[in-house]
């Protein structure tokens, strides 16, 4: 029954992945990308990760897609329709780097499963998981005892960059 | 899962479904009398006792209106607008428990529709998706009005969250857990002997800054520029008439039983009756000569009963604040969201903190 949900998830998901690329309309590419955000946010729920399926909602589809909305609805991109052109060298390298891409993440995917189905050992492997009571759990034990210099590092990284991204954004520093 | 977990697991789905849409007409009933009540006005008292029907007849009122798009909307967006913003918060239910769990033959069933270690994330999860419908309606319409609206509601939501989300992770800091079900367990303790330790008397700053963040992620006055009926006409949803229309209305009060809910979870014990009813319980129960099994039942029952009780509470509490504030302006709005609320949110996290280190968690 799950797995079943999971392929409909995923075929939909491919689906508006395309719709994403070839839509003329900006707001429908858009909007497609939420709905592929919310799909793989579904697919994460039903294979068991629950915090990370839960994340990918809050924080793609219920606040970067956001932003992306708002900016098109604020700048009217229509234009852009008409002017899309399909000859230029940069919709070539797209697709190539794309192809690219694709290669690189398939032979890992394809790697994984022809070697086993789950990871057989360490924190992340189900029995662990149902033993620690939840992947919250066992996330946050790993986030604020082993990694927590990593973890403190990131959210410096982050909060440096969104200063930069403000003052890059303001024409004059007073 | 085997044919009994299916069973409950769809009955568990038409109770919450039934219990909310059939919540919201009593809601727009009160909100019309209760309204009228507050003014001195009497109010729709005309169709069955007390207007009680009213509901219904505003109902068949919609269903018969003509039923047009404007001429120059996007379909697709147009039409799913309203669908999306009743889904996105029915969607949110299913992590909100309602209830302990009920013995049936030998087998537990937990009254909540989905068990996650996350709840409180999920039900936000979906709660954070109520912001396109907004925006799609606002966008699609074609209309300069709505699109003022949708850029109104938009930013307002996206402001409120972080407060929003700032109260809940001081929260989260007091419970230790994602759980809903287990933040209730913890609620049912006593503080200083006679208090339930609510999270209203554990941590009133973040209760405050909660309960103003939901008047906003929902839209109800003093926040309800994005339909500011004086300026916008009617906001987001000017060009939507007939069930479409109703849908948006119908959304709107699912919305705020949902934020009710979860407010009630977080700050006032969840699904936990008030304090001594236990007691009451016991003798009830002795009294029908319940066994275990029977005093359980009995006992989940009263939990779902004050978890309705609750949700009640929180609603008369909308309805009294709709008709009590003025409308703010737009830029005392974004100020209170940024440069009060967001600061207090903040310094309120950085004391709770300190306040579990000198504890010892």
């Amino acid at each position: 029954m799950g797995e079943a949900v999971v392929h409909v998830l995923a075929a939909l998901a491919a689906f508006l992945g395309l719709f994403v690329v070839f839509a003329r309309n900006p707001f429908t590419c858009a909007f497609a990308l939420v709905g592929l955000m919310v799909c793989l946010g579904g697919i994460y729920g039903l294979i068991g990760a629950h915090f990370v399926a839960a994340l990918q909602v809050i924080v793609y589809a219920g606040a970067i897609m956001v932003l992306f909305v708002f900016a098109i609805m604020l700048m009217n991109l229509n234009e852009e329709e008409s002017e899309y052109s399909w000859g230029h060298w940069r919709t070539y390298a797209a697709l190539l780097l794309s192809a690219a891409v694709f290669l690189i993440l398939g032979s890992g995917v394809n790697a994984w499963l022809s070697d086993t189905r789950k990871p057989s050992s360490g924190v992340w492997t189900f029995d662990h998981v149902r033993e620690v009571g939840g992947n919250v759990v066992a996330l946050s034990g790993q986030l604020f005892s082993k990694d927590y210099i990593q973890f403190e590092i990131i959210s410096l990284l982050l909060l440096v960059a969104s200063v930069a991204a403000l003052i890059l954004a303001k024409r004059k520093v007073d | 899962m085997d044919l009994f977990e299916w069973i409950a697991l769809i009955l568990k789905l038409v109770f919450v479904l039934a219990a909310v849409l059939n919540t919201v007409p009593i809601v727009v009933w009160f909100e019309r009398r209760g309204s009228a009540w507050m003014q001195g006005r009497v109010g729709p008292n005309r169709v069955g006792p007390f207007g009680l029907m009213q509901p219904i007849a505003d109902v068949i009122k919609f269903i018969f209106k003509e039923d047009f798009v404007p001429e120059q909307a996007s379909k697709f967006f147009y039409h799913a607008a309203p669908v999306l913003a009743a889904v996105a918060p029915l969607a949110a239910f299913a992590a909100i428990p309602f209830g302990s769990y009920l013995i049936i033959g030998d087998r537990q069933v937990p009254l909540q529709i989905a068990q996650l270690d996350v709840g409180i994330l999920a039900a936000l999860a979906f709660a954070g998706l109520e912001v396109y419908p907004v925006m799609l309606s606002g966008w699609a319409s074609n209309n300069k009005y709505s699109t003022f609206g949708a850029l109104r509601g938009s930013s307002q939501m996206v402001s409120y969250e972080i407060g929003l989300g700032l109260a809940l992770v001081s929260m989260l800091m007091i419970y230790g857990t994602l759980d809903l079900n287990a933040m209730v367990k913890y609620q049912e303790q006593t503080l200083w002997g006679f208090l339930p330790s609510w999270g209203v008397f554990l941590n009133p700053v973040a209760f405050v800054i909660f309960l103003v963040a939901i008047f906003a992620e929902t839209n109800r006055l003093p926040f309800d520029l994005p339909e500011g009926d004086a300026e916008l006409v009617g906001g987001y949803h000017t060009e939507y008439g007939s069930t479409k229309f109703l849908m948006f209305f119908f959304a709107e009060y699912i919305a705020m039983i949902m934020a009710s809910s979860l407010l009630i979870t977080l700050f006032f014990g969840g699904y936990a009756p008030l304090p001594g009813m236990k007691a009451g319980v016991d003798v009830l129960a002795s009294a029908l000569g319940f066994g275990s099994v029977g005093t359980q039942n009995l006992w989940a029952v009263v939990q779902v009963l004050s978890m309705i009780f609750k949700v009640g509470c929180v609603m008369f509490f909308f309805v009294w604040v709709r008709w009590t504030f003025p409308r703010f302006r737009f830029d005392q709005l974004m100020d209170l969201g940024w440069k009060i609320l967001f600061p207090l949110a903040l310094i309120n996290l950085l004391v709770v903190a300190i306040f579990i280190a000198m504890l010892g968690g």
